[in-house]
């Protein structure tokens, strides 16, 4: 999301550091909790039943199998590269294509989420250069 | 570093610590600028989602020499900040 306060440097850490905690926290409490329409529910409780297993162990286990597919096609935050340089989606536009040349070259050896962050970054770039330039 | 909450604000507003931190630790959120406390520390409005799908509004306020982050303030989000945060999203 784009809309970011007027913070100063030192609450901006602080922030991001809060941030992280509280993601820790959500994680280790081990608890998401949604609300579903009626006919879902129902629908859900009777294939429960049906194949005898709690409603929370069927549910778990067809969001874990979306998640194993889902996870690797989300890009990664960083890449850390094998001299200890650190990409970011807002590194310089040279040295993300660099880091892709030198993969495609095999000069560099990245995992193919490695590879798709990166490409994803560039086209990223790209277009907000272009939207740029068209105003 | 430690966050700390207003826990009767949070109680007066039916919003638990955990759907807090849901919004706070979610990328998806937008700021605004709120004037400094009374005791002059930066404070920063943080909108977004809860897990199950609620939109708080977080107040909080930064102690720097404490290096604490109080939630101050929790409550759904009213109609201005829903709209700008709305309008964020589509952005």
């Amino acid at each position: 999301m784009k809309k970011k306060a007027s913070l100063s440097e030192k609450s901006r850490q602080m922030l991001d550091q809060a941030k992280a905690e509280a993601h820790e926290r959500v994680v280790k409490r081990g608890l998401i909790q949604f609300r579903a329409e009626e006919e879902l529910v129902d629908q859900l409780l009777q294939i429960a039943d049906y194949k005898k297993i709690p409603v929370s162990v069927l549910v778990r286990a067809w969001v874990a199998e979306h998640v194993r597919q889902e996870f690797p096609l989300i890009p990664l935050t960083e890449i850390r590269l094998p001299d200890n340089r650190v990409l970011t989606r807002d590194s310089y536009y040279r040295h993300l294509e660099d880091a892709r040349y030198a993969c495609q070259e095999g000069k560099l050896q990245l995992s193919a989420r490695e590879v798709r962050t990166l490409d994803h970054w560039l086209l990223d770039l790209q277009d907000r250069d272009r939207q740029r330039q068209t105003g | 570093m430690r966050t700390t909450y207003d826990h009767k604000n949070l109680a007066d507003h039916k919003v638990s610590q955990l759907e807090a931190d849901e919004v706070l630790r979610s990328d998806v959120t937008a700021e605004f600028d709120l004037p400094p406390s009374q005791r002059g520390n930066e404070r920063v409005m943080l909108v977004g989602f809860t897990g199950e799908g609620r939109l708080l509004e977080l107040g909080i306020e930064f102690f720097h020499d404490e290096e604490r982050v109080h939630i101050f303030h929790a409550d759904d989000a009213t109609r201005p900040y829903r709209a700008e945060f709305e309008r964020e999203v589509k952005s």
